[in-house]
C-alpha cells in the first residue's frame, strides 16, 4: 500500500508541476539577447514568471515554433523567418492598439524601413537591428579594414597561420561568401553559389563556431572571425566589466547583410495579452535602454539613441554611432534576406557540410 | 505465481509504443517527405536515399566509425590490463580504486567535454606551466574526449567478468602443466571474451553516436554521423533525412548485435 | 613474458587511466576558484562562483529541475521496475525472454536514437514539450535498469516463500509487498541509484525530449558554452557534486569495511556494475 501511496503522491506533483502554467510567459529567444534585469522588473509588476529557450540559429527557432508541441508566447526571429512563419500562418497579427509605447516617432526611421521592406510589419515589433561583419584582434586591423569579406575567404591577404573562425551556419557562411564576390546574398544561382562553395572549401578554418566565436577572439584562440555586430559589445561590454584591455574590434563591410529581429507572437501562445504586455515593456525607453546597454546591439527606439548620443560614456567611436553612422552612410548597401523555399535553405546547408570537408 | 503476470503486460505496451513505434514512423518518414511528423501532406520519395549517396553523409558515417574505433580500440588496451591488474589485487584496498574508478562518471559528461576543449587551445590556463596545444579541431582531440569519457565503461564489464572467474579453473590449468602464458591465453583471455565484447558495445556505440563531443573538440569541423542527424532534426528541419539516417544507426546496430548474438550465444 | 611485462606496466598503466579520467576533474575544481569568467587564463583565487550556485537565477532553475526530474524519475521507475520484474519472473520462459529483448533495447540504442524515438512519439501525440515528457524519457530510460537490476534477485529467491504468504492468507499483492520486495531490497537500490545517475546526468534524450524553456543542468550548459550568460557556477555546482558522491562512496565502503561486511558490498559493488554491462 506504501509503494501505492508514493506513487500517487509522485503523480500529484507531477500534476501540480504542470498545472500552474496559468501566468507563465514563454520566451523563444537568442543566446545573451535579453536583460535579465529588465525580464525580473516585467516579472515583479505583472507577478507572472518568464521562462526562456535559448536558441542558436533561425532555423532552430523555426523548428521549435513549427513542431507544435511548445507554447511560446513571443519569440524573436529575423527578417526573413517572421516572413516564413507568417506565410505559413504560424503567427499572429500583432495588435498595434494595444501597445502604447509604439507611436509614430518611436522607431528608428532606418528600421521602419527594413520592416517594410521585409513586409513584416503587421506581425512583428522591431527589437534590434544590426549587420554581419568581421571582429579581429587589433593587430589585424590593417588588413582587415583593407580588405573586408576577402579576409574570411583568401589565406593569402593574411600573414601566415592567422586563425580564422566561422560561422557555422549556412546561411551565414554562404552569404558572407557571396558579398565577397559581389553577388546578391539570396541568389539561387547555382555557379554563384558553387564560387561561394569553393571559397569556403578553400579556406582552412580554426573554428566553425556561433557565439563561441567571439569568446574565442578575446581569449586570442582566433584571429577574426564573422560574427554579428552584437556579438563585439556584447564582448565589450563584458570585457570592461572584467576590467581588462581592449585587444579586438569590429569591422562592418559597407556591403552586407543587414537584419532587423521582431517580437513576434506565434500562434501556439495561450496568453496573447501578456504577450502584447511584453512587447509594450521592452519598448518602453527606461526598459529599451537597460536592455541596450546589456545586449549590445543599436537601439531600435529613437529616443533611447538620443540619450545614448548626450551621454558622455556612450558616445566614443566604437559605439553606437559609429554603426549607425555605417548605416546612414550613403556607400552602404545592406542587403536582407529573403524567404528562402526549404530546397534551396536545405542546399545552403549542404554547402556548409561539404566545405567542412 | 500466474497472477503476477499481469504486473508484466502493460510495460509490453508501453515498450511498444514507445520502441516499435517511433521505429515505424521513422520508417514512413525515410521513404516520403514531409513537414516534421506532420502526414497530411505526406509524398511517398526516394529522394531520401539518393540524398544519403553523396559523400558528406558517407564521411559522416566512415569518421564515426573510425574514430570511435580508434577510441574504443585504446580503451581495449589500456582497460583490459586495468581491469586484470585490479581484480587480481591482492590488497582490501581494491574497493577503493574502483570507487576511484566510479566517482568521475557523476561528473557531468558535458562539463567534461568542456574542460578537454579548454585545454586543447593555444591560449589555455596549461600556458601558466609552459604548455600550449592546438588540438581543437583534430581527430586526436576528438579521441582523447572518447577515450576519457568511455573509459569506464571499457574497464567494468571487464573486470566483473575476471572478478567473478572461478579461480580453481586457474588453478586446475596450472596443475595440468600449463605456464602462466598459457594460463592467460587458454584460459583467462577466452573466458573474460563476454566481457570484451560488452565493454566494445559500451564504449564504441555511444562514441559513435555522439554529437556534442565530436562538436565540442572538434571545432565543428569533423562531423559524426550525430551530427549529422541532430542537424537534420533541429536546424534543417528535414524529418525524413533525419529518420533515414537514424533507421540506417539501429540497422548497423542490430545487424552487429545480430552477428555477436549468432557468435556468443545469447548476449542481450 | 607478457606476465611480466604487465607487472612493470602496472603503475604507468593506472597513472594513464587515472590522469586521463581524473585531468577534466582537475581542470574544472581549477576553473570553479578562477577569478575571471573566462576560462583561457587564472586570474586568481575566488569562492565566489560557490555562492552564484545559489544566486545566478537560470543556474538555480536548472538545478533544482535536475533534481526534481532525477528524484521523480527514481521514485516512478523503481516503483514500477521493480512490479514489472516480479511480473516479468512469472511469465513463461518464451515470453520472459523476448520480453526481456524489448526491455533491452532501450540499453543498446545510443541515446541519440533513444532521444530522438521519444521526440516522434511525443510530437505525434502532440504533447506539449516540458517537465512532462522529459519525466517520461527518464522513467523510460531508467525502468530497464531497474529490471535488470531486481531480476537476478528474484531468480534466486525461494518462490516457496510466496506461496507460503498466500496459503497464510495473503492476497497476491500483500504477498508481493510483503515477501517479494523486502527480500530484494538490495537489487531495488541498486536499480534506484543507477537510475538516479542516469537521470541526473542526462543531457541528449533530455536535449530532444523537453521545450518551453524546462532546462536540467546539461541542457543549461549546451545552451550557455562560449556567451556571456555562462556562469563559471557551474564549475562549482559540478566540483561540489563530484566531492560530494566521492565522499558518500569513501564513506559507504569504510563503513562496511569496519563492519567487516567488505565482502557482500563487493559483490553490490560488482552486480551493479555488471547490470549496467547488459550481460545479465
Amino acid at each position: 500500500m506504501k509503494r501505492i501511496a508514493v506513487v500517487l503522491i509522485t503523480l500529484l506533483i507531477v500534476a501540480s508541476f504542470t498545472g500552474c502554467t496559468g501566468t507563465t510567459l514563454y520566451l523563444l529567444n537568442w543566446g545573451d539577447y535579453i536583460s535579465e534585469e529588465v525580464v525580473q522588473a516585467f516579472e515583479e509588476e505583472y507577478n507572472v514568471k518568464v521562462v526562456m529557450d535559448e536558441v542558436d540559429s533561425n532555423e532552430a527557432m523555426y523548428e521549435k515554433v513549427k513542431s507544435g508541441n511548445t507554447a511560446y508566447d513571443v519569440a524573436v526571429p529575423s527578417d526573413y523567418m517572421i516572413q516564413k512563419l507568417a506565410v505559413e500562418n504560424l503567427l499572429n497579427k500583432v495588435d498595434k492598439s494595444k501597445i502604447d509605447n509604439l507611436q509614430d516617432d518611436t522607431i528608428e526611421p532606418i528600421v521602419k524601413q527594413l520592416m517594410q521592406q521585409s513586409d513584416i510589419n503587421e506581425y512583428a515589433v522591431p527589437y534590434f537591428y544590426g549587420c554581419i561583419g568581421i571582429m579581429y584582434r587589433n593587430q589585424f586591423a590593417d588588413v582587415v579594414n583593407q580588405y573586408g569579406f576577402r579576409v574570411l575567404f583568401d589565406p593569402s591577404v593574411l600573414p601566415e597561420g592567422t586563425k580564422v573562425g566561422m560561422y557555422n551556419s549556412g546561411r551565414d557562411a554562404v552569404s558572407a561568401a557571396l558579398l565577397y564576390l559581389g553577388y546578391d546574398v539570396n541568389t539561387n544561382d547555382d555557379q554563384q553559389l558553387q564560387q561561394a562553395e569553393d571559397l569556403l572549401k578553400n579556406m582552412d578554418y580554426s573554428i566553425w563556431g556561433d557565439d563561441n566565436l567571439k569568446t574565442e577572439i578575446i581569449a586570442g584562440n582566433l584571429d577574426l572571425a564573422l560574427v554579428y555586430s552584437g556579438d563585439f559589445f556584447d564582448s565589450y561590454y563584458a570585457v570592461l566589466e572584467e576590467g581588462t584591455e581592449l585587444e579586438f574590434n569590429f569591422m562592418t563591410p559597407l556591403s552586407t547583410n543587414i537584419w532587423v529581429d521582431g517580437m513576434v507572437i506565434p500562434t501556439t501562445s495561450e496568453n496573447q495579452d501578456l504577450a502584447h504586455k511584453f512587447i509594450n515593456y521592452f519598448l518602453a525607453t527606461d526598459n529599451a535602454l537597460t536592455n541596450v546597454a546589456h545586449v549590445g546591439y543599436t537601439p531600435v527606439v529613437s529616443k533611447v539613441y538620443d540619450i545614448m548620443l548626450e551621454d558622455e560614456s556612450w558616445n566614443d567611436i566604437t559605439g553606437h554611432r559609429y554603426f549607425r553612422d555605417i548605416y546612414f552612410d550613403e556607400n552602404f548597401k545592406g542587403q536582407m534576406y529573403r524567404n528562402l523555399t526549404p530546397e534551396h535553405y536545405e542546399k545552403l546547408e549542404e554547402i556548409l557540410l561539404r566545405a567542412k570537408q | 505465481m500466474k497472477e503476477l503476470r499481469k504486473l508484466a503486460t502493460p510495460y509490453k505496451w508501453f515498450m511498444i509504443l514507445l520502441v516499435a513505434i517511433p521505429v515505424l514512423i521513422m520508417t514512413v518518414l525515410s521513404f516520403s517527405k514531409t513537414s516534421g511528423v506532420d502526414f497530411t501532406n505526406i509524398r511517398f520519395t526516394l529522394e531520401n536515399f539518393s540524398k544519403l549517396g553523396q559523400s558528406v553523409y558517407l564521411e559522416a558515417i566512415v569518421n564515426s566509425l573510425t574514430l570511435a574505433g580508434v577510441a574504443t580500440l585504446i580503451c581495449l588496451v589500456i582497460g583490459y590490463p586495468i581491469a586484470y591488474i585490479i581484480a587480481n589485487l591482492q590488497t582490501d584496498k581494491k574497493w577503493l580504486i574502483l570507487v576511484l574508478l566510479i566517482s568521475p562518471m557523476w561528473s557531468n559528461m558535458l562539463l567534461r567535454i568542456i574542460a578537454w576543449e579548454q585545454l586543447f587551445k593555444p591560449n589555455s590556463i596549461l600556458n601558466s606551466l609552459g604548455i600550449s596545444l592546438d588540438l581543437i579541431g583534430t581527430r586526436l582531440a576528438v579521441v582523447i574526449g572518447m577515450v576519457s569519457i568511455y573509459l569506464p565503461f571499457m574497464i567494468f564489464p571487464i573486470y566483473t567478468v575476471l572478478d567473478k572467474m572461478d579461480k580453481s579453473l586457474l588453478e586446475a590449468s596450472r596443475d595440468l602443466g600449463a605456464n602462466k602464458l598459457q594460463v592467460f591465453t587458454k584460459v583467462v583471455f577466452p573466458l573474460s571474451l563476454s566481457g570484451i565484447i560488452s565493454g566494445i558495445i559500451m564504449t564504441l556505440l555511444p562514441s559513435a553516436t555522439a554529437f556534442a563531443l565530436p562538436l565540442r573538440l572538434g571545432g565543428g569541423k569533423i562531423l559524426l554521423i550525430g551530427n549529422v542527424i541532430e542537424n537534420m532534426f533541429k536546424k534543417v528541419y528535414n524529418y525524413n533525412l533525419g529518420s533515414l539516417l537514424s533507421i540506417m544507426v539501429i540497422v548497423l546496430i542490430f545487424a552487429s548485435m545480430g552477428i555477436v548474438n549468432r557468435d556468443k550465444g545469447s548476449l542481450i | 613474458m607478457i606476465v611480466k611485462i604487465l607487472k612493470a606496466c602496472r603503475l604507468p598503466l593506472l597513472v594513464i587511466t587515472f590522469l586521463i579520467m581524473y585531468f577534466p576533474l582537475i581542470i574544472i575544481g581549477i576553473l570553479s576558484v578562477n577569478k575571471s569568467s573566462y576560462a583561457h587564463a587564472f586570474k586568481g583565487f575566488t569562492w565566489q562562483w560557490y555562492t552564484e550556485i545559489f544566486s545566478e537565477a537560470t543556474l538555480r532553475t536548472a538545478i533544482i529541475n535536475t533534481l526534481t526530474v532525477a528524484i521523480l524519475a527514481t521514485i516512478i521507475s523503481t516503483a514500477l521496475g521493480t512490479l514489472i520484474a516480479i511480473g516479468i519472473q512469472a511469465l513463461r520462459p518464451k515470453e520472459k525472454k523476448r520480453l526481456l529483448m524489448l526491455n533491452n533495447i532501450p540499453l543498446i540504442n545510443p541515446d541519440i536514437v533513444t532521444g530522438l524515438s521519444l521526440m516522434i512519439v511525443f510530437s505525434f501525440l502532440h504533447l506539449r514539450f516540458g517537465i512532462t515528457t522529459m519525466l517520461a524519457a527518464h522513467i523510460f530510460f531508467s525502468i530497464p535498469f531497474v529490471v535488470l537490476s531486481v531480476l537476478p534477485k528474484l531468480q534466486s529467491l525461494d518462490k516457496d516463500l510466496y506461496y507460503a504468504a498466500l496459503d497464510l492468507g495473503c492476497t497476491p499483492m500483500s504477498a508481493v509487498l510483503k515477501v517479494i520486495i523486502p527480500a530484494i531490497k538490495s537489487g531495488i537500490i541498486t536499480g534506484a541509484l543507477i537510475a538516479f545517475t542516469m537521470s541526473i546526468d542526462d543531457f541528449v534524450i533530455s536535449y530532444f525530449t523537453t521545450g518551453n524553456g524546462f532546462s536540467n543542468f546539461s541542457i543549461w550548459l549546451y545552451a550557455r558554452l562560449g556567451r556571456k550568460s555562462f556562469s563559471p557556477a557551474a564549475y562549482a555546482y559540478n566540483t561540489c557534486i563530484t566531492m560530494v558522491t566521492f565522499v558518500i562512496l569513501m564513506a559507504i565502503n569504510i563503513k562496511s569495511i569496519k563492519s567487516k561486511k567488505g565482502r557482500i558490498l563487493n559483490e553490490k559493488n560488482s552486480s551493479c556494475i555488471d547490470n549496467t554491462t547488459y550481460s545479465s
